[in-house]
């Protein structure tokens, strides 16, 4: 008979090893983390050309305008490196390289913007708008080829 | 012409007081997720924030004293401390989240750390909780809150389809992006974030501080059945901008920047300051409701002197309690946790501690010793009792819901 303590004490050490393992994930698990990324990411790239496109019309507060675009870039960095620290399964590797540079390329494109932003440097803008608005739509895109109707065709 | 004021002035600061940061970010995530397909929920807590605020508040006009006063004394002191500690920690986690919002609402406009802001604002809020009278905080802030109008304003110049947006809110669908778990939880959500325990305890404990008689009913009702809904509407305001800017380019929302977007799409600068003040106002408001909240319903359960009817020396456990869970809030946003993550957990939290706040209030409200003829009539009970059900199960759903969703995602 095994008491409830030593039940809670293995119990616990399961967990505890649960947690220490490096996460490998699935095929199946690796593509879904993929899309939350890539959908997250997408967000805050959109976000940041939302911001970028009002403060060239003149819409926007210069504080607002720098405090959004930074917590979006703040946010994009922290979206790569949480799909970063995964380990994708040997079969994914291309996925994970797709992912990897287009986060790379809307990570860059975003400080550009953010730097734009933050000196109210409206010339650099038209250009830099349109490297966030590709990286946005290649995001769009990864999504599309990832979302469950394309996997399932 | 002093009533109509009164009136016009008890109905207004009812509309503005309506929405804190719950509101705020809940309407505006699942209107960037979910469209108005979600907007049913919202009018379904609307109804029932009216009915419970009405019998909350029917109980302070009739017996002079406050929610938790009663509930202890109804259910006796180990259920009712179950009662308080459940809301109580709800009504702290809030109180974490409406700080954190004033935070983030000033440094939209500042771009000022909201490290360095939350000390200045737990502060500000604790001397106004000490020093302001009781109707100049609610009519200050309520008014002003209605600045929040402007993401109305924003609908309409957005030119949205009408038509389309109806369809949504009577005819809801899942979007293809979405799950169920995920249409579920974030329906959870927001009727937690309509219905915040909070608003009762801060509604009664008010109407005992404003000394309402059941000559008052009358005037509390309108408050009620105009301001409440009217106030809802701008929840739905906030969800419908969302759904038109933000949802259609994909983003989703996880910071109040983002909640502002449209209005900064569509009015351009001037409707992003009359939105940020509207967001300051709403959120310190909601601060100070739910500081008192705290203070209220942990004194009127161990029988201490409270409110702002007196002068603090004679309530001074009831301004400690606020004063020390300002302290704690404080400390708790300083370890860097963000504010949107705590509103989010919040809603659903308190959608989880729902039964234990609406379940004693119907049950007072049934106790002829303390309503005598001002007791709940036939649809009163039928109605409340059917949303005592919806309440449980939303009760029920919170955490596997959570769990399963990896809260919402």
């Amino acid at each position: 008979m095994i008491s409830a303590a030593r039940l809670l004490l293995m119990a616990a050490a399961v967990a505890m090893a649960a947690g220490c393992a490096a996460p490998l994930a699935d095929d199946g698990a690796f593509r879904v983390d993929a899309l939350r990324t890539v959908q997250d990411a997408r967000s805050q790239v959109v976000t940041t050309s939302l911001v970028l496109q009002s403060s060239t019309d003149d819409k926007v507060l210069a504080t607002s305008a720098n405090v959004i675009a930074t917590t979006a870039v703040s946010q994009l960095d922290t979206v790569a490196g949480t799909f970063n620290s995964i380990e994708p399964p040997p079969a994914q590797d291309d996925l994970a390289k797709q992912v990897d540079d287009a986060l790379q390329a809307a990570q860059s494109a975003s400080r550009q913007a953010l730097l734009a932003i933050r000196r109210g440097d409206l010339t650099q803008i038209p250009a830099i708008q349109e490297k966030v608005d590709r990286s946005a739509h290649k995001l769009e895109e990864l999504e599309d080829q990832l979302s469950p109707e394309q996997a399932a065709s | 012409m002093n009533k109509l004021f009164a009136l016009t002035l008890g109905i207004l600061t009812a509309i503005g007081g309506f929405v804190d940061i719950g509101d705020l970010v809940t309407s505006a995530v699942v209107g960037s997720r979910f469209g108005l397909n979600l907007a049913w929920v919202l009018i379904v807590g609307v109804i029932g924030i009216c009915l419970f605020a009405e019998m909350s508040g029917r109980v302070a006009a009739v017996s002079g004293r406050a929610t938790f006063d009663l509930i202890r004394e109804r259910l006796g002191p180990r259920v009712g401390l179950v009662n308080l500690l459940g809301s109580t920690a709800v009504t702290a986690l809030t109180y974490v989240a409406e700080i954190g919002g004033v935070a983030l609402a000033i440094q939209l406009a500042a771009d000022i750390s909201i490290y360095l802001l939350i000390p200045v604002i737990g502060a500000l809020v604790w001397i106004v909780l000490w020093r302001v009278k009781f109707k100049l905080i609610e009519n200050v802030f309520g008014i002003s809150g209605l600045c929040l109008v402007v993401f109305g304003v924003a609908v309409a110049m957005l030119n949205p389809d009408w038509h389309e947006m109806g369809t949504q809110i009577l005819q809801p669908t899942l979007p293809e992006t979405e799950t169920w778990a995920t249409y579920l939880f974030y329906a959870v959500a927001l009727f937690g974030a309509a219905l915040t325990p909070y608003e009762v305890f801060f509604f009664s404990s008010g109407g005992v501080e404003e000394k309402w008689k059941p000559r008052d009913l009358a005037d509390m009702r309108l408050n009620v059945f105009i301001g409440f809904p009217l106030g809802g509407l701008l929840s739905l305001s906030i969800a419908a901008c969302a759904s038109l800017v933000l949802l259609p380019a994909g983003i989703q929302v996880d910071s109040l920047g983002q909640v502002v977007l449209p209005v900064v799409v569509s009015l351009g600068k001037i409707g992003l300051i009359v939105a940020l003040i509207g967001m300051f106002s709403a959120t310190f408001g909601a601060a100070c409701e739910t500081g008192l909240s705290i203070g209220y319903s942990i004194s009127q359960f161990f029988g201490w002197q409270w409110g702002k009817f007196v002068p603090p020396i004679k309530a001074a456990r009831f301004h400690m309690i606020i004063l020390v869970s300002t302290i704690a809030a404080i400390g708790i946003l300083l370890t860097t946790v963000d504010p949107v993550m705590v509103t989010e957990y919040s809603v659903v939290f308190s959608a989880i501690a729902l039964p234990l706040t609406y379940f004693p209030i119907l049950l007072v409200c049934n106790d002829r010793r303390y309503m005598g003829k001002y007791v709940n009539g036939r649809l009163c009970n039928v109605l409340g009792t059917i949303y005592l059900v919806v309440i449980v199960a939303a009760a029920l759903a919170a955490i596997p819901l959570m769990i399963i969703t990896r809260v919402g995602q």
